[in-house]
């Protein structure tokens, strides 16, 4: 039936972004067989040490899953968390092991939403599944890596990440590429149990060839959290994704932050969407995007309320160019009386006045840029674990120090 | 002299401001700067500090003898002139992060927090650069930027306008301690409010239309306040 759902979807285009033609892609993705899982000590060093560069040490982890290209699957648990029964594998190894996995495939995400979630199903390989048991609040943050190494690959996978209720997992994930030429398409479906709480933290870095569409969404139960931290470096070829948050339980909480940086002719359509389904749960879309040299950039926020609740869109771009194209589309639909939604979108550049304000302290101009681009990105986020929020940290500063070189 | 400015002429869009500006403060020393409206007060620390735009004619400033006329804003910065804003822009950035960035900059090794709560202001540390803040409290923030600078030369911008009472005093505390490590400071005030609370006044400048009209003690605060500014210009121009 998916199979099924999914062949009748492949023309199906994205509403948002730049269209993609799959058919010269699926060549390269069918009939190949080769897939290895191995222990994340032997992965690549290449991988490791560009993992690295991103912020991550992904053999001191407390648990890990690393995959290149398409076949390549290194993870790690360490025992204490293993023996808490939390669990990092590749989605059909999960499948295989674990029958129940099976309802959460699809059930956040429709199949056939689009083309791209529809040559997944048809044409993926691997991707995590990531499961935190009840009550089990796992801090320290853990790390999951896609890496595209060949040339031409087309990375497509399927990720599922639990949360039970009462717990709790702060994932990081970087995902990034080597080649100029490649496609990425994450689907990502997150479930977050009653009380539970999920930080999913990407820092992305592709280059000017890479086409990328994750497809993500969470649901979320009564009283749990789900926080969508994205931060883009680098240069894709085009980048869209429209993470959605559904909080089906009451008390819910989302925040869907996006944080882009945009050179060169890249084409970034990004955003988020949360649907308040349960009463008093509250959702934000936050985006910040810097939109440099010719690139454009889409901000998209969309906030639906079927029961009473709040929320709040927020994007702002910062252009540093006067060949580039920003535009900001926040929406907002209230199919219930007491409901309170509002937003705020901006697009401006780097003042004058600004910067000679901070050159006055002692600020060179290329360091007042610098703070002021720093101070751009900044979207606060409640109760980040401290190392979570130190690494956020570090990788806007890199993004800033790049976007004024 | 820690500073000299010497008959500087400067225009501001065209117009011209400072029609030769002879200035000078000593070591440690507090002097206050006084004038009407539109005398050319703002303009003159403005172009000391090296900012905005403007256009030299002739004349020059010098730092501890050095020329600085021609050095941008933040060289002249890091050489030890700090400039505490009159009505400082709105920055989008934490105003702890551009502490910490300050701090790092000048070496700064106290507690930045202790002096933003000695002003009133710890509040706003988590807020961007002046979204939100009263006149007084981004009076009391650019002060609090001269502490972690610890200029040789600081310049401050009417610090005493739009602010209460205590506020004032504790301005007035944080100066004399500048001066007490080894700044030397130039003040801008209209009633010479901040006057009270200061232990120690060395020099009154009074500039009208351009010009140092009349320099001297702190007397001249008092004839400034009976008098008016026109009557010191007339005894100038006529000396």
């Amino acid at each position: 039936m998916l199979k099924e759902l999914a062949w009748r979807a492949l023309t199906k285009a994205s509403p948002y972004g730049p269209d993609i033609d799959l058919g010269k892609v699926a060549a390269s993705v069918i009939g190949e067989s080769r897939t290895v899982a191995s222990h994340i000590s032997s992965a690549p060093r290449e991988a490791l040490s560009s993992a690295k560069e991103l912020g991550l040490d992904l053999e001191s982890s407390p648990a890990t899953y690393l995959q290149v290209d398409r076949g390549d699957v290194y993870t790690a648990v360490s025992r204490r968390l293993a023996e808490l029964g939390v669990m990092v594998m590749s989605i059909e190894e999960a499948a295989a092991k674990l029958p129940w996995v099976e309802k959460y495939l699809w059930r956040a995400i429709l199949v056939d939403s689009d083309k791209y979630t529809a040559f997944t199903e048809l044409f993926g390989r691997h991707g995590y599944f990531i499961y935190v048991p009840r009550g089990t609040r796992v801090r320290e943050p853990i790390s999951a890596c896609l890496y595209i190494h060949r040339p031409g690959t087309a990375q497509l996978v399927h990720n599922i990440v639990v949360v039970e209720e009462g717990a709790e997992l702060n994932l990081v994930t970087a995902c990034w590429a080597m080649p100029t030429r490649a496609l990425h398409i994450g689907v990502s479906e997150f479930y977050v149990g009653k009380g539970a709480r999920l930080t999913f933290t990407m820092v992305h870095r592709w280059r000017e060839g890479v086409d990328v569409r994750p497809r993500a969404a969470a649901i979320v139960e009564d009283g749990g959290e789900f926080v969508n931290y994205y931060v883009h470096l680098g240069s894709a070829r085009s980048l869209q994704m429209f993470p959605t948050a559904i909080l089906r339980g009451s008390n819910a909480r989302a925040y869907l932050t996006s944080i882009v940086s945009a050179r060169s002719s890249s084409t970034l359509d990004i955003g988020g969407r949360v649907i308040i389904e349960g009463v008093d749960s509250r959702g934000e879309v936050a985006s910040r995007a810097l939109v440099a040299d010719s690139s454009r950039v889409w901000l998209r926020g969309e906030l639906v309320a079927k029961n009473v609740g709040r929320g709040h869109i927020d994007c702002k771009a910062l252009k540093l160019s006067s060949e580039s194209l920003a535009e900001a589309i926040p929406s907002i639909r209230s199919l219930v009386k007491e409901a309170m939604l509002t937003h705020e979108a901006a697009i401006g550049t780097i003042s004058r006045d600004e910067v000679e304000y901070l050159m006055s302290k002692g600020f060179s101009e290329n360091e007042a840029t610098s703070i002021i681009v720093r101070g751009f990105l900044e979207i606060g986020i409640e109760n980040m674990p401290s190392r979570l929020r130190n690494y956020i940290d570090r990788t806007l500063d890199q993004v800033a120090r790049a976007a004024t070189l | 002299m820690r500073l000299r400015v010497e008959k500087l002429v400067a225009s501001v869009s065209g117009k011209l401001v400072l029609r030769g500006v002879d200035l000078e403060l000593g070591p440690r020393e507090i002097n206050l700067l006084m004038g009407p409206n539109g005398a050319g007060k703002t303009t003159l620390l403005r172009v000391v500090a090296g900012v905005g735009s403007y256009v030299i004619h002739g004349g020059r400033v010098l730092l501890d003898g050095e020329d600085v006329s021609g050095l941008p804003p933040h060289e002249r910065a890091r050489k030890g002139i700090g400039i505490a804003h009159q009505l400082p822009p709105r920055v989008s950035v934490k105003a702890r992060y551009f502490l910490e960035r300050l701090r790092k900059i000048h070496g700064f090794e106290g507690d930045v927090e202790s002096y933003a709560r000695a002003l009133g202001i710890d509040h706003l540390l988590d807020r961007d650069l002046f979204h939100g803040f009263s006149g007084g409290e981004a009076k009391k923030f650019e002060v609090l930027t001269l502490v972690v600078q610890k200029p040789r030369v600081a310049l401050l911008d009417e610090p005493d306008s739009g602010v209460d009472i205590e506020g004032v005093r504790a301005i007035a505390r944080i100066v004399e301690e500048l001066r007490s490590h080894g700044s030397s400071i130039l003040i801008v005030t209209h009633g010479g409010a901040i006057a009270r609370f200061l232990p120690r006044i060395d020099v009154v400048h009074v500039m009208v239309r351009g010009r140092i009209v009349c320099s001297g003690d702190p007397s001249i605060l008092e004839r400034v306040v009976s008098e008016g500014y026109s009557a010191l210009a007339k005894v100038s121009s006529s000396a």
